[in-house]
C-alpha cells in the first residue's frame, strides 16, 4: 500500500548572522545551510496496518506526511502509495486518501458542519448512496448529530475534531493520514476519537499513519510503530517490541523501618533517589529477580512497605532519545555548509 | 473543477458572508460611497476643462466605468486569493489547497471568491449605462457583442495582472508592495492614455497592456475613425484570455516549486 524507499527531504535555510552589520551582510551574500528533514527512510505500510509515527518537535514527521501525500516533492529516493508517486499523481492519490492536520482545520467557520460535508460529497463525487450510508455512521459514532447544523465556530475543540475526522474519512479513503489528531483534547475526546479511529481501521481495513505526541494514541490505536530522530528511522517494531527491549529495568520504592544510611547492600541495583527512610532503586533485570531483592534486602533491614513500578513507555522513549542525543554530542554534526552568493 | 462546484463554492461564500450581513452592508455601501467620490472628482474636473484631451465627461465617465467594472469582475475572482497568498504560504495553510483532487488554482480562487465587488458592479453598471444613453454610438448589433466581449476580456486582463503578482509570493514570499505599485500604474487608465507622452502610451499599450483594458475598446466603440490601428481594438479582445493563460501558467510553476522547496 504504501513504500517508501531512501527517501530524504533537505530545506535550504538562511543562516542569519546577528547584529545590524551581519544583516546588512545577508542582504548581499545568503550563506544557507541544508538542513535535513528527512534522512534517507525506508519502510512499508500494508493494507489495514495501523502505524504509529512518533518523534520529537523538529523529527521531520510532518515533512514525512506531506511527501506521502504528494505535497511536497522528496529531494531523493521513491514513494509509491497505492502504485502511484505521490507528487506525480497528487489528484489520483487524493481519491484515495484521507487528510487530518490538528492544528489546521477543513472545516468552513461561519457554516453549520454539515455544509462542509456536503462541500466535500461534491469535491470528491461521492455517490448518494455511500454519502448517506457514510453519514449515517458518523452521526452516530462520533455523535455528530448534536451539532451537525451548529456553525463550526460555536463547536468545542473536541466537537471540531471529531467533525474532522469524519470528513476526512467521507469518500472512504484507503488510507488516512492523522498529524497530531488528538492535540489538545480532554481525556474523554481523545478516547472517544481513539476509538472512533481504531473502529475504522478494524472494520473498514482502513489503513493508517498517526503521528503525535500523546503515547497514548499510538500505544491503543496501532500495534506498530516508527520512531525517527533528528531525520532518521530509529526504530520499526510493535510497542510490545520497543518495551521488552529498552525497558527490563523496574523502579522499586522501599520504605524502611529505619534509616539504614546510605550503603544499603546492593545486589544489580542502582540507588537512584534517596529520602532517609525512602530509598528508590533501579534493577535492571525482570519481575523475578526485584522480588529477589526485596527479599535479600528485608533479610538485612525491615521493611516496612515496598512500591514496584513498571517504567511506561513515555518513559522508555525519553530515555531512548536521551542515549541516541549522548551518541551524537560526541560526533560533529553532519550539517553540510554550502556558501551561495 | 466544473462550473457546479464553482458555484456551490460561491453558494457557500455568500452564506458565509451572511452570517456578517450588517458588516457586509456597511461595506458595500462604503465602497459605493468612494467610487461615487472618484466620479464627482472626474466631474468637478470637467466642469472646468470641458473636455480632457477631446473626451467630454459622459465618454470619461464610459472609459472610467469599464475600468471600473472589468476590475470588479476580475477581482471577484483573483483579489482575495493572491493578495492573502503570501501569508497563506508563510503561515502554512497552503498545504490544504494540495490535499484534494481539485486544481490548486481553481480550488484555491474558488474557496476566497469574493462577493464584496458586488458593489463595484453596481455603480459601474449604473454609470456605464447612464453614459451610453448620453453619447449617441450608433448602436449596431456588432458594437453591442463588442462590448460584451470587451468586458469579458479586460476582466480577465484585471484578473491576470493579480495573479501574475501572486505567483511571485512562491519565490519571494512577501509581494505586497507589488500591489502597491500596480494600484498606483492603475491609475493612469483612469484618464484616456493620450493625454500622456508617447512612452508612456507605448509602455501602457505593450508592455503592460492596461489601455487594452477600456482606452481601445473606448476608442473604437465612440467613433472608429479615431483609431487609426483597428487592430488594437481586436488585441483588445483577446489579450485579456491570453493574459490570463500566461499567468495561470505562471502561477502553477510557482506553485511546482514550492512543492519543491516546501513553504
Amino acid at each position: 500500500m504504501i513504500q517508501v524507499e531512501g527517501i530524504s527531504k533537505e530545506y535550504k535555510q538562511f543562516t542569519r548572522s546577528p547584529g545590524i552589520i551581519g544583516s546588512m551582510k545577508n542582504l548581499l551574500s545568503r550563506e544557507h545551510t541544508l538542513l535535513k528533514a528527512v534522512n534517507e527512510i525506508s519502510f512499508s505500510i500494508e493494507k489495514g496496518e495501523a502505524v504509529g509515527y512518533l518523534g520529537p518537535n523538529g523529527a521531520g514527521k510532518s515533512t514525512m506526511i506531506k511527501m506521502l501525500t504528494g505535497i511536497l516533492v522528496p529531494t531523493s529516493g521513491t514513494i509509491t502509495v497505492n502504485n502511484l508517486v505521490p507528487h506525480k499523481h497528487r489528484k489520483e492519490i487524493a481519491k484515495k486518501v484521507g487528510i487530518v492536520f490538528g492544528q489546521r482545520s477543513q472545516l468552513w467557520w461561519d457554516l453549520p458542519v454539515e455544509d462542509s460535508f456536503e462541500l466535500h460529497r461534491r469535491i470528491y463525487n461521492i455517490q448518494d448512496i455511500d454519502y448517506r450510508k457514510n453519514m449515517n455512521i458518523f452521526l452516530e459514532l462520533l455523535n455528530l448529530k448534536e451539532f451537525i447544523t451548529q456553525p463550526v465556530r460555536q463547536l468545542s475543540l473536541g466537537q471540531r475534531m471529531r467533525a474532522e475526522i469524519g470528513l476526512a474519512l467521507l469518500h472512504n479513503p484507503d488510507i488516512v493520514f492523522l498529524d497530531e489528531p488528538t492535540i489538545g483534547l480532554d481525556v474523554i475526546a481523545k478516547d472517544n476519537i481513539r476509538s472512533f479511529i481504531k473502529q475504522m481501521n478494524r472494520e473498514r481495513k482502513v489503513s493508517i499513519l498517526l503521528t503525535s505526541h500523546d503515547l497514548k494514541d499510538i500505544e491503543e490505536i496501532c500495534p506498530r510503530m516508527l520512531i525517527v530522530n533528528k531525520g532518521e528511522l530509529i526504530f520499526d517494531g510493535t510497542v510490545d517490541h520497543l518495551k521488552s527491549s529498552l525497558s527490563s529495568g523496574k523502579i522499586i520504592t522501599i520504605e524502611f523501618a529505619s534509616n539504614p544510611g546510605e550503603y544499603v547492600a546492593l545486589e544489580n541495583a542502582e540507588l537512584i533517589a534517596d529520602q532517609g527512610i525512602r530509598k528508590t532503586f533501579k534493577i535492571d533485570k525482570g519481575l523475578d529477580s526485584a522480588i529477589d531483592f526485596v527479599q535479600s534486602v528485608s533479610k538485612r533491614y525491615p521493611i516496612k512497605d515496598f512500591i514496584l513500578q513498571d517504567s511506561d513507555i513515555e518513559d522508555i522513549i525519553r530515555r531512548y532519545y536521551r542515549s541516541l542525543e549522548d551518541d551524537n554530542n560526541n560526533e560533529l554534526t553532519k550539517q553540510e555548509r554550502l556558501s551561495v552568493i | 473543477m466544473n462550473i457546479r462546484l464553482f458555484s456551490y463554492f460561491i453558494k457557500l461564500i455568500i452564506k458565509s458572508r451572511m452570517e456578517y450581513r450588517g458588516a457586509f452592508m456597511i461595506g458595500a455601501v462604503g465602497q459605493i460611497l468612494g467610487y461615487a467620490a472618484n466620479y464627482l472628482v472626474i466631474w468637478l474636473l470637467l466642469q472646468n476643462f470641458d473636455t480632457i484631451n477631446g473626451w467630454n465627461w459622459t465618454e470619461i465617465a464610459f472609459l472610467y466605468s469599464l475600468n471600473i467594472l472589468t476590475y470588479a469582475i476580475g477581482a471577484s475572482f483573483t483579489y482575495s486569493p493572491m493578495v492573502g497568498l503570501d501569508q497563506t504560504i508563510i503561515n502554512g495553510d497552503f498545504d490544504k489547497y494540495l490535499t484534494k483532487p481539485l486544481s490548486p488554482f481553481t480550488y484555491y480562487l474558488a474557496s476566497l471568491f469574493n462577493i464584496g465587488y458586488i458593489a463595484h458592479i453596481v455603480i459601474s453598471v449604473f454609470v456605464l449605462l447612464w453614459s451610453i444613453s448620453q453619447v449617441d454610438m450608433g448602436w449596431t448589433a456588432v458594437k453591442i457583442i463588442y462590448l460584451f466581449l470587451a468586458v469579458i476580456s479586460g476582466s480577465f486582463l484585471q484578473a491576470a495582472a493579480l495573479v501574475v503578482i501572486g505567483s511571485l509570493s512562491f519565490t519571494f514570499l512577501r509581494v505586497q508592495y507589488l500591489f502597491s505599485i500596480l494600484f498606483k500604474i492603475k491609475e493612469f487608465i483612469a484618464y484616456p492614455i493620450s493625454i500622456y507622452g508617447t512612452l508612456l502610451q507605448l509602455i501602457l499599450t505593450w508592455i503592460i497592456p492596461l489601455a487594452m483594458i477600456n482606452y481601445y475598446p473606448s476608442l473604437y466603440l465612440f467613433d472608429e475613425s479615431i483609431l487609426t490601428n483597428k487592430l488594437l481594438g481586436i488585441v483588445a479582445l483577446v489579450i485579456g484570455p491570453l493574459a490570463f493563460y500566461l499567468s495561470y501558467k505562471l502561477w502553477m510553476r510557482g506553485a511546482n516549486k514550492y512543492q519543491g522547496a516546501g513553504g
